[in-house]
């Protein structure tokens, strides 16, 4: 591994913050896996624990973290990492020791999709752990995990690309708020697109596939078309936003 | 002095665009719970939101995450994002002192938090009006009680904002730390809301809005007004200690 990623990857890993935020998702799913089992629960939170929970449990989960608050949590860390950095004149310090611009955005881009992959794996593991805490080893059926780790694999894919996006933007930026602004008005457009009738609007989205995965195939084995569409999709989007970066980066007066 | 402060805070506000985005995405909302309850209400379980209170519905997508975590922002952008940038220490050069500035700096998001919570009130109402004509106003006695208690939790919630603004250093920590603190809220008012109702004030958002079919009875009330009014005051207290040990 390269120093400067060695480097990024540290400064993400010292991150009170990050061990803060799964600490509370683990209670979170300690609690929904050991209280959504009782009657007034069920009624509360309108569900139906034969339904979601066992071997689905995981899977219920997932929802509360490949969405508003995964993205929000993400985006909030990497503008941290970057525009904060940049604010502090410490984005060009690299520069100064013989690396080129490319290679500090190809670090940073390294570390933050590894990162969103890592995070979305989290909190697989602890759904499964806090799963397997309260219903034993009757959530392990092979069909039912493999179906549910794929797409765990498959929303790590939609983060990471999103978290290049982010880096993308925030360089394009260079301002926190904005760049906060700028992920917010795509959540927004997200849900607008997603309930959106126009078809091909919709296949060329990248917030459309998770929708598609989490939603419609809920509960479901996953068409291999539909996540290889989605693959795909998201690949493109992720080299638009590595290329983007890496042109702006060139332009950038530090 | 401070009202001259509290001026210049606001033209700040005025000219930035995320203020007109949280219209445009509680407007957005508003629109989206309209046309839950004029479709087919009883396919969605909406039927229940028609009408006389569709006003609470609103005030309910208005205090779940959006509208803390925009007056998060607002804290996070005038207090630790001027921290950060070292323009928050600019008017004690100007004879203003720090109780001052901390004054100004409250009540500029307490004016930003009103505006919301109006804002919210008045389009649902006139979308309402539009919908259900004077229908929407069935209600009316029971909303005023809503929004007048409604205020007591916000009003600490701004309090509470302002105070971990000014132990954060950049506006992205600060939204981190808002960000798990409401995911915390939100997970111990659903599960220990008979332990939760003693200590947290922003379990009060939930029951004073009569979230998810929650009872609104006497004893919530004085409870929730005690519980807020005693955060109000330790959260003041802090407040002028921390300022007045910060280093400018």
């Amino acid at each position: 591994m390269h120093t400067l990623t060695k480097l990024y990857a540290t400064k993400i890993r010292q991150q009170k913050l990050v061990y803060i935020f799964f600490a509370c998702f683990f209670m979170a799913s300690f609690f929904y896996a050991f209280l959504i089992s009782t009657p007034e629960m069920e009624e509360l939170l309108n569900i139906d624990v034969e339904i979601v929970g066992k071997g689905n449990f995981p899977e219920f989960m997932m929802r509360f973290y490949v969405g508003a608050v995964g993205i929000l949590f993400q985006v909030f860390l990497l503008t941290m990492f970057l525009c904060e950095e940049d604010r502090a004149k410490m984005l060009y310090q690299p520069l100064l020791h013989g690396e080129s611009r490319s290679r500090i955005v190809k670090s940073k881009i390294i570390v933050a999709a590894s990162m969103s992959m890592i995070f979305v794996l989290l909190t697989a593991i602890i759904n499964y752990v806090t799963a397997y805490m309260r219903w034993g080893s009757q959530i392990f059926e092979v069909e039912l995990v493999m179906g549910i780790v794929s797409k765990y694999i498959l929303s790590g894919i939609y983060m990471s690309c999103l978290s290049i996006g982010t880096i993308a933007l925030s360089i394009c930026i260079r301002n926190t708020w904005k760049t906060i602004f700028c992920v917010i008005v795509y959540m927004v457009a997200d849900s607008f697109v997603c309930n959106t009738g126009i078809l091909f609007l919709k296949k060329i989205w990248i917030g459309y596939y998770p929708n598609l995965w989490t939603f419609t195939y809920e509960y479901r084995s996953l068409p291999l078309k539909d996540a290889l569409a989605g693959i795909v999709i998201m690949v493109l989007y992720g080299i638009f936003f590595y290329q983007m970066a890496q042109y702006k980066i060139k332009k950038m007066n530090f | 002095m401070v009202i001259e402060l509290v001026k210049i805070q606001l033209k700040r506000l005025h000219r930035q665009k995320l203020f007109y985005l949280y219209f445009v995405v509680i407007g957005a909302f508003i629109v989206s719970n309209l046309f839950q309850c004029t479709g087919k209400p009883e396919d969605t379980g909406m039927e229940y939101y028609t009408g006389g209170r569709f006003l609470t519905l609103c005030m309910q997508s208005h205090i779940d995450i959006i509208g803390p975590l925009f007056l998060s922002f607002i804290s996070a952008l005038l207090i630790s994002g001027e921290k950060a940038t070292g323009m928050f220490r600019q008017p004690l050069l100007n004879g203003i002192t720090k109780k001052q500035l901390l004054l100004a700096k409250i009540i500029s998001i307490l004016i930003v938090a009103l505006v919301c919570f109006l804002f919210v009130i008045l389009f649902s109402i006139i979308l309402g009006f539009s919908v259900w004509g004077s229908g929407v106003f069935e209600h009316m006695k029971h909303c005023l009680l809503q929004i007048v208690l409604l205020m007591l939790p916000q009003i600490t919630m701004v309090l509470f904002f302002v105070f971990i603004s000014l132990y954060m250093s950049n506006i992205s920590s600060m939204m981190c730390i808002s960000l798990i603190l409401l995911l915390v809220n939100n997970l111990f008012s659903q599960f220990f809301e008979r332990y939760i109702s003693f200590v947290d004030f922003m379990y009060y958002l939930y029951p004073f809005s009569e979230y998810n079919g929650m009872v609104l009875s006497a004893n919530t009330i004085m409870v929730g007004v005690i519980v807020n009014v005693i955060t109000m005051l330790l959260l003041s207290n802090g407040m002028i200690k921390r300022i007045h040990h910060m280093a400018m």
